[in-house]
């Protein structure tokens, strides 16, 4: 039971690391960031070809699978939305949207649609007990995601960086004439949170051993209902509703009539949040 | 243009009729600490034109938000015509006769002039499910819809789409699209921002033309003088409050009010 | 390329322009983008093979409930926006496609990822339709589509939802109780897409769970933007061109997604009405071509 438990939670952090990035983005732009996704698997293949091209260390390719995205995400913003902030907001879903399926398309064009194992080296800690076994996959991705979150929370609360990021997220045209660069905050709003989505992708690629074309589409679903329970817009909301999320899987499934496919599960908690608690748990 | 004469003004006053339409009390709107409105109390009687005035900040397009029903108060009670709104939605709202203008312009820009009258023309008809089956080129329905872009003066673009617009004529679109409700109360929220002179004096004229009709109006402007040559009656606001109330040459005499302006004086706006 | 071939591509590209005269109402007119019509479309495709296959109904006996549960599930979908006045909407219809494919994949009943095989053809009045014949019927229903779908461009509802979508608060200002409309919007969609899907089955004869994928939405999503968001002759030149498309240009079948992933993007930030919409591309080069005649006609009539 405390196994179950244990394995659900890095699930979970895997989830949160996918909200967060969304949320982070949301808050700002007030965009749906379908494109996400794409630098979830984006992350894992850069981390896939340093293993085979580079180094069999993972810590290069984690790094490597966080900055490549970043990159590509700051890029991705310029690009696709910038041109459209003023127009209606179903433009930026849409593009958004588009740029998914073309990224997936893209890497299976590129690397083929069979997956390809994640075989890296690493030392880390891990846990063996009689009761309860975390391996040294899931303790890194337990610890890169506490790691994670509590960077954020200390930028963004006690930074002048962070102040400036909660003022754009209030109020953006009063941000800018208060004299904050808007397009610098952006920028780093995108590359904080696309490269906390690559590193999700390499991490949960080494998880599960595989990295395959579509390995984003699913995560990013989930990573929507979890910023929907979290509440749109709240940061420590996305660790913690990522992590009930996946709790709620791993024991609704074990439920005996509840025989549904465990992935309608996530939509279930979506439709029901949305029609009873649109704010989410700690939404604004 | 010199303030005209209380006697001069109020030639009509016994146009307006003693029934109160419109009644505030007790209203706020707290966002979290911030009291956007704080507790007012406020009547408006049938065919009276209300001037609302204030400082920038005031809370003046927050009670108009709470009076159209966009925005629900966090206390207080709004009785329109005798019946308390409350707690109805805006569209509800709508189709009691409370009809509104915006700030900033908001048309269906992808819909023609004309459309945008036909979506007014419908108040009482949305949301039955027979209105996906009626059609709504009837020519009645068009007939008094091109009386309505006549009397706007849009008769030029009504094929246009609402998009092209320049500023001036959107405005028009916007009062137009809101009589078109057959309203019994119409909320104007800064008609007059970005217009020449010209322009105002039409608008002024067209609102006295509405309030001639039998409609009751609550008017938000920061143009003194096109406020105060228009309203019956003035409410001025300041911080969420009401600190003054009373007809136009009160209300600027009225120390308080020159206070909270910061040196407008008698006749200074008078421009 | 033999003639039984072209008339089957223009029996799915009809289909497909069907579907997207009902994405239009949802999406075109009333802006509630839907990223998972996939959904509605398996919902009727399942539900008329069910019937056919396992209960034995004819055609036309189970095409009314496959349009009607898959409308009843479009109204369901709907009611969440009673409450919530955003785009999250979006997230519930990109659900709604997973767990559909979730569903016809996990359970038997539905064939599991084996699908369900050996959908007969239909018949009319006791003769089983050829291909010939099945073509003459979905073009019957296309017609029929359009014309459905003109009379309602013509009433209160569709400027009620074109207000919905394109100001909301302006349009609850003026008695419009949007939240009804974009369930009303749901409902006729959804309609429209389960005929489409119901058609669908009987034309490719069997179903499989992959088939309505997230990106099958996608593609619907392209069509209707590349043709001309808002718009019947949008949806109708959008559906037939993206599906002739890879026809036409086999080289690009394998790249096919990616063509219309970039399409989309490209389409919807540089020209987002579209080919054919109010404002699009082709309309505007036809108004300007038409503006020259009626100027020149002046010109010659002072002259």
């Amino acid at each position: 039971m405390l196994q179950l438990l244990a394995d659900a939670f890095v699930l979970g952090c895997s989830y949160a690391l996918m909200a967060v990035g969304l949320n982070m983005v949301y808050g700002l732009l007030r965009i749906i960031h379908v494109a996400h996704a794409a630098l979830y698997t984006l992350g894992a293949y850069v981390g896939l070809y340093c293993l085979y091209h580079l180094s069999q260390s993972l810590w290069l390719s984690l790094t490597l699978g966080a900055v490549f995205p970043a990159l590509v995400g700051a890029l991705m913003y310029r690009i696709i939305y910038s041109p459209v902030l003023s127009a209606p907001r179903y433009v930026a879903l849409i593009a958004g949207a588009g740029v998914f399926i073309a990224s997936q398309e893209f890497y299976r064009l590129i690397a083929g649609p069979y997956p390809y194992p994640f075989n890296a080296h690493f030392k880390f800690i891990s846990i063996t007990s009689s009761h309860l076994n975390i391996s040294e996959t899931q303790m890194l991705i337990i610890t890169f995601m506490v790691c994670a979150f509590l960077c954020l929370y200390l930028i963004i609360n006690n930074t002048n960086l962070g102040l400036m990021w909660r003022a754009c997220t209030q109020d953006m045209e009063l941000a800018a004439s208060s004299g904050i660069n808007i397009n610098l905050i952006i920028a780093i709003n995108f590359i904080i949170g696309s490269a906390l989505a690559g590193s999700a992708g390499v991490l949960m690629a080494l998880y599960r051993n595989s990295v395959f074309p579509t390995m984003g589409a699913m995560v990013s679903y989930k990573a929507f209902v979890v910023v929907v329970l979290g509440g749109f817009g709240s940061i420590p909301g996305a660790a913690i509703a990522g992590i009930l999320l996946a709790l709620a899987e791993s024991l609704l499934g074990m439920v005996p009539f509840f025989n549904l496919p465990r992935d309608a599960i996530a939509f279930l908690v979506m439709v029901l949040v949305l029609m009873f608690k649109p704010k989410g748990l700690f939404g604004r | 243009m010199l303030l005209k004469t209380d006697e001069e003004k109020y030639g009509n006053s016994w146009n307006i009729k003693n029934r109160v339409i419109l009644s505030l009390k007790g209203v706020k709107k707290h966002f979290g600490g911030l009291k956007a409105v704080d507790g007012v109390d406020m009547n408006l009687n049938e065919t009276e034109i209300l001037g609302l005035i204030g400082p920038n900040g005031a809370g003046k397009t927050t009670l108009l938000n709470i009076i159209s029903g966009l925005l629900a108060p966090t206390e207080g009670e709004i009785t329109f015509n005798d019946t308390s709104i409350t707690s109805l939605p805006a569209f509800k709202r709508a189709k009691l006769g409370i009809a509104r203008t915006f700030q900033i312009a908001k048309p269906f820009g992808l819909l023609t002039v004309e459309e945008n009258i036909l979506v007014g023309l419908g108040c009482k008809l949305h949301g039955q499910v027979s209105s996906l089956f009626q059609n709504c080129r009837k020519r009645e329905i068009l007939q008094k819809a091109r009386d309505i872009i006549n009397m706007i003066g849009l008769y030029d673009c009504k094929d246009q789409a609402a998009s092209s617009l320049p500023i001036g004529l959107l405005r028009k679109l916007e009062i137009g699209r809101a009589l078109a409700t057959n309203p019994s109360l119409l909320l104007l929220d800064e008609p007059a921002a970005g217009l020449n002179n010209q322009e105002r004096n039409e608008l002024s004229d067209l609102v006295r033309s509405i309030r001639d009709k039998g409609i009751s109006i609550i008017l938000i402007e920061h143009s003194m003088s096109f406020v105060m040559n228009l309203s019956d009656r003035i409410v001025v606001l300041h911080r969420g409050r009401k600190i003054a109330e009373g007809s136009p040459s009160d209300v600027a005499n009225d120390p308080l009010v020159i206070e909270v302006y910061l040196g407008v004086k008698g006749g200074k706006y008078a421009s | 390329m033999t003639f039984g071939y072209i008339l089957s591509i223009c029996t799915f590209a009809s289909i497909y322009a069907i579907l997207i005269l009902g994405l239009n109402i949802l999406t075109g007119y009333t802006k509630q983008v839907s990223l998972g019509h996939a959904a509605f479309f398996a919902i009727g495709a399942y539900t008329q093979a069910l019937l056919v296959t396992k209960a034995g109904l004819a055609f036309w006996s189970a095409l009314p409930v496959s349009i009607l549960l898959s409308m009843a599930i479009g109204i369901v979908m709907g009611l969440p926006s009673l409450r919530v006045s955003d785009d999250f909407l979006v997230l519930t219809t990109i659900g709604l496609n997973f767990i559909v494919m979730g569903i016809t994949e996990y359970f038997d009943f539905f064939g599991g990822a084996m699908g369900i095989i050996g959908i007969t053809v239909p018949s009319f009045m006791g003769h089983p339709l050829g291909t010939s014949g099945y073509f003459v019927v979905t073009l019957i229903f296309l017609i029929l589509a359009v014309y459905i779908s003109y009379f309602f461009s013509k009433t209160w509802g569709r400027l009620a939802m074109e207000a919905t979508g394109e100001d909301e608060q302006a349009a609850q200002s003026l008695g419009i109780n949007t939240a009804l409309y974009k369930i009303y919007a749901f409902a006729l969609s959804s309609a429209f897409t389960g005929l489409a899907g119901a058609l669908w089955a009987h034309s490719i004869g069997s179903l499989f769970p992959r088939n309505f994928s997230f990106e099958m939405s996608v593609l619907f999503l392209s069509m209707l933007v590349f043709g001309g968001l808002g718009t019947i002759r949008g949806a109708i030149f959008g559906a037939f061109f993206l599906y002739l498309l890879p026809e036409c240009f086999r080289f690009i079948e394998n790249y096919r997604m990616l063509v219309y992933g970039a399409l989309l993007t490209m389409i919807v930030i540089l020209q987002p009405n579209g080919m054919l919409g109010r404002g699009g591309l082709l309309d505007r080069c036809f108004l300007k071509l038409t503006k020259r005649n009626t100027e020149t006609h002046g010109t010659l009539k002072i002259g």
